[in-house]
């Protein structure tokens, strides 16, 4: 048995997924022994707490993306089996509160809001196992192209300073999405 | 062929994909500070010092539609502000407030002020303290009788020199956005302009 599966003869598949943009479900219907098509809806959240100097930190993201794609399968070359590459549209609702609360009087010092464009276009590619028993694996390495956010930023006793702004919008940017995807083919 | 050079076009494609174009604004949300908002009178908590196990507190009185303002700090010869032992006032007219807001160098808002030096006093409350003060010449001056304010502005009292009466004093004022406390700045980390670096961190409630 080869480990690599070089013939797909399923009528389609689906799992469960992680990603760095949530985890959810994905389904896919194979429309040809090379290309497939899917969607997967994922659900995401992240919240942090930090203390600055007299100040606590929080913030809360919520990611919801509901993804539909095409793949194209690489099955007929022997060292390239498996591989795939996949490009779709990701409908998302991804928004972003935080604020920076002074810890000895708990007034507000400042606090933002973030938001993402809710169309963007995902690019990718993988790898995928089938076994023969129906159990499907796969990974993969998406990237969002033509998308938008907005920080909103409201300074209420201190000014964000730009290194602070810098910081935050490099620690809040998700440009690529891994995949890490568990299922069964049928 | 087109199936060769399929994964690398989406390779690419993948690096290609540099994420959300940012956008960002940046809202000043901060009260503005002015005169009628100040005032009236705003109290600070007592502060221990549980070392020399004294405390103070300070209040300040902002008067006159806000062109007044006395600063008046009551030192206590015991923790928990009970028993007093002097009183420190320091009372300015003609406060001018700066119409715009600027940054101290920790990013707080703040807004800058200058006021004249209409009299610095210090008043013993007990005899013990107006005992002390004369034997030591404090200020070099004999003349420290208990309940009665004596002008220290001009003099040199210790490690510090205050002001002269018509001195200009200049400060620096923050507000919180809720608008339920001030800061003054810290005038003995003042910068060249003469204008105060930093903030103190006690708060005054009105």
């Amino acid at each position: 048995m080869s480990l690599l599966a070089e013939n797909d003869n399923s009528s389609g598949e689906a799992g469960l997924f992680y990603s760095t943009w949530g985890s959810g479900l994905m389904g896919a219907y194979n429309y040809s022994n090379e290309i497939h098509f899917g969607a997967s809806i994922s659900s995401g959240d992240t919240s942090t707490e930090s203390e600055g100097l007299g100040t606590s930190i929080k913030s809360q993201s919520t990611f919801m993306t509901f993804n539909a794609f095409g793949r194209y399968y690489l099955r007929e070359i022997g060292i390239t089996d498996g591989l795939f590459g996949q490009a779709g549209l990701a409908f998302r609702n991804w928004n972003g509160t935080g604020k920076i609360i002074e810890n000895s009087t708990k007034a507000k010092i400042a606090s933002l809001k973030m938001k993402w464009s809710p169309i963007v276009i995902v690019t990718g590619v993988g790898w995928q196992k089938v076994w023969g028993f129906g159990l499907s694996f796969s990974v993969a390495m998406n990237a969002s192209i033509g998308g938008s956010r907005t920080i909103e930023y409201t300074e209420n006793m201190h000014r964000f300073s730009d290194s602070m702004k810098k910081d935050l919008e490099k620690k809040t940017d998700y440009p690529t999405n891994l995949v890490i995807y568990i299922g069964y083919s049928f | 062929m087109i199936k060769y050079i399929f994964l690398p076009f989406f390779s690419i494609f993948l690096l290609s994909g540099c994420g959300d174009e940012l956008s960002t604004s940046t809202t000043d949300d901060s009260a503005n500070i002015t005169k009628s908002l100040l005032t009236g009178t705003w109290t600070a908590k007592c502060v221990d010092n549980t070392t020399a196990s004294t405390s103070s507190k300070t209040v300040l009185v902002f008067s006159a539609s806000g062109d007044n303002l006395a600063a008046t700090t009551t030192n206590y010869s015991n923790e928990s502000c009970v028993t007093q032992s002097f009183v420190f006032t320091k009372r300015l007219n003609t406060f001018v407030l700066e119409s715009s807001k600027t940054f101290t160098s920790l990013n707080q808002i703040i807004k800058k002020f200058t006021a004249k030096v209409i009299d610095i006093t210090l008043e013993p409350k007990t005899s013990s303290v107006s005992t002390s003060l004369y034997s030591s010449s404090f200020c070099g001056l004999t003349g420290w009788s208990s309940g009665t304010e004596t002008s220290v502005a001009g003099l040199t009292c210790g490690s510090i020199t205050y002001n002269a009466v018509s001195d200009t004093h200049s400060d620096i004022i923050q507000i919180n956005s809720e608008k339920t406390f001030i800061r003054l700045g810290n005038i003995t980390n003042a910068a060249s302009t003469g204008y105060p670096k930093t903030l103190y961190t006690q708060e005054y409630y009105k």
